[in-house]
């Protein structure tokens, strides 16, 4: 389990310091797929970078099943990544000299996982192993990173905007690559969207504005196929 | 498009166009200077003396053209393919809007800028310097009456030639990058590298060595060249300094240009592996690896390279070396043997220098921030 206690984060700008997350509270349950929603400069990708432990916190904690990570140093926090997350970019950030199958080794490596052929069959690019990202379209480059991402077995999957950079029938199929392997792995799952729509297919959507979390609301997640996009 | 500070940032550029042009406006000048003496009235001994200097001279202009004059233009072309690269969305906007590709390819011409700077600094310096360096040249006085003479020509040729052909290649580079779609240089569409199939590697961190190495051979060339000329011209300094008893000024000259040189380009060529990889590495970071692991993906594979063109170094001073010695056998009496305090105060020296730029490396990806990830690490 998450817990997020009086989370507040600023950034210097000029005599005024920017409030990026004001005392911001929450709870996340094992395996809950939760959707974080907000306007651009609402604080949502800073509190994903917080509790993934990219970036540190003025003050509050971020407790994961008792370990509170602002707590950690830097290389503890670095062993923290390594057991616990697994992240999905909009910008892909696969590693363009490397092919496919290492990109895929990347997160598999890190957990000695042998079964990465098998999750590059779950995401639907076989045959594409030894292809580069180059020679890939922008919906199999971000299946490769999902297919990484999947590859570390993590506890949390952290997924900034995964569609952002998709069209409309790519995106729908990567969101339903990620969810159902969200649900055959049981891990827990925060994603950062500004599309209320995509919203809709998660167990708990938080509404965030101005750094504050302005509503949580427990929703009966749809199907893909039943949303707009 | 291309300010001049962006172009005075090219310091490497500036650096190495100084060393070149500082050593050949001593070295040709003095060539020139003696070459224009009239030899029908000299005795034995400076007949000898004015043999073995013709010698030297030629060995230098060899060296510093040949060697430092040859990967000053890669050098330059890297610097300009880069810089473009960089600036292919922004081209392909300015083409979109409508630009020439002439007026595009035009702003880059500035790009001369920092050769010129360096040239011009490398001619000031070596004339400044001239005085003191046909002094001791000339130490005994074997020759009377011969100083530096000014040269127009010279001054032309070294301040208008590195202009005008840096100019060119900047221009037909920029030129040739500028064919593509302007949609496709706007949306950075990468040429189709074909996929190599390769043998897999116990350890993808083996892996991510392997392929950076293969995906930088320019840098693999600069960090060699560095090692090499770090290894040679320190060597060099310390073998005519014990060996041949020459002035301390050459030696400083020789250590000076060779630890510029060496430290410079590798600075250079790490700073550039850094820039061109720290999303990467980010990501790497963000997934649990540590920075060790970074580090060593990252600039392990340099570390042979760096050790094999200092040892190549070593064989080429004593090469060069021992072909300067036989020229000067008969005037002096000197007899060439390899130099070993030399040797192990220069190896000394290049680890040392070596270690500091790997640690500077280290902590530029301890310092990576990680919280720019989802909105491009700038």
């Amino acid at each position: 389990m998450l817990e997020i206690k009086n989370v507040y984060k600023e950034y210097e700008n000029g005599d005024e310091p920017l409030v990026v997350l004001n005392n911001v509270s929450l709870k996340i349950n094992d395996g809950e797929f939760v959707v974080v929603l907000g306007p651009s400069g609402s604080g949502k990708s800073t509190l994903l970078n917080a509790i993934s432990g990219l970036t540190n916190v003025k003050s509050g904690s971020i407790v994961y099943d008792g370990k509170d990570i602002t707590k950690l140093n830097d290389k503890e926090l670095t062993l923290f990544r390594r057991e616990y997350t697994s992240f999905v970019f909009q910008s892909y950030y696969l590693m363009p000299t490397l092919t496919v199958m290492q990109n895929v080794r990347m997160g598999g490596n890190l957990v000695n996982n042998k079964n990465l052929q098998e999750i590059i069959e779950k995401v639907g690019l076989v045959g594409k192993e030894n292809k580069l990202p180059s020679e890939l379209s922008g919906g199999q480059r971000q299946r490769v990173s999902i297919a990484r991402a999947i590859a570390k077995k993590p506890k949390v999957m952290f997924c900034d905007e995964p569609t952002g950079a998709l069209d409309e029938q790519t995106g729908r199929m990567i969101l339903d690559y990620l969810i159902k392997n969200h649900k055959e792995n049981g891990y827990m799952m925060v994603m950062v969207t500004h599309n209320e729509n995509i919203a809709l297919l998660a167990d708990k959507i938080i509404k965030m504005n101005s750094g504050k979390i302005v509503e949580v609301i427990e929703n009966d997640p749809k199907d893909i196929k039943d949303i707009r996009w | 498009m291309l300010t001049i500070k962006q172009t005075l940032k090219s310091f490497g550029i500036i650096i190495i166009c100084f060393s070149l042009f500082f050593l050949e406006t001593l070295f040709l000048s003095y060539q020139l200077d003696i070459t224009d003496l009239d030899t029908s009235l000299f005795n034995p001994m400076q007949q000898g003396f004015y043999d073995a200097q013709i010698s030297m001279c030629n060995m230098m202009n060899v060296i510093s053209f040949g060697i430092i004059g040859v990967f000053s233009i890669i050098l330059l072309f890297f610097s300009i393919e880069r810089y473009i690269e960089e600036n292919k969305a922004n081209m392909g906007v300015l083409k979109a809007l409508g630009y020439s590709k002439n007026r595009i390819a035009l702003s880059f011409i500035k790009f001369s800028i920092p050769s010129t700077i360096g040239s011009a600094l490398g001619y000031l310096g070596g004339v400044a310097f001239s005085k003191l360096f046909y002094s001791t040249m000339n130490a005994d006085n074997i020759i009377e009456d011969f100083s530096f003479t000014f040269r127009p020509s010279l001054l032309l040729i070294f301040i208008f030639a590195p202009l005008i052909i840096v100019s060119i290649f900047a221009y037909i580079i920029a030129l040739i990058k500028l064919r593509g779609n302007a949609l496709d240089m706007i949306n950075q569409t990468e040429k189709n590298k074909k996929s190599k199939t390769t043998k897999e590697k116990d350890s993808f961190l083996k892996e991510v060595k392997t392929t950076m190495l293969r995906n930088h051979i320019s840098l693999i060339i600069f960090v060699a060249f560095s090692g090499l000329c770090f290894s040679a011209n320190i060597q060099m300094a310390f073998t005519m300094l014990f060996e041949a008893e020459t002035s301390p000024l050459f030696f400083w000259m020789i250590f000076g240009i060779g630890l510029l040189l060496g430290f410079t380009i590798i600075v250079l060529s790490f700073k550039f592996v850094y820039t061109n990889n720290k999303k990467y590495m980010g990501m790497l970071k963000a997934y649990g690896y540590t920075d060790k692991e970074c580090y060593l993906a990252l600039y392990g594979g340099y570390h042979i390279v760096s050790l094999l063109s200092f040892v190549l170094g070593t064989f080429y001073q004593v090469l060069i070396m021992s072909i300067a010695f036989k020229q000067f056998e008969g005037t002096y009496g000197i007899k060439y043997s390899f130099n070993l305090p030399g040797f192990f105060i220069s190896i000394g020296l290049f680890i040392a220098i070596y270690i500091s730029v790997n640690i500077y490396s280290y902590i530029l990806i301890r310092k990576l921030k990680l919280d720019s990830l989802n909105s491009d690490l700038a």
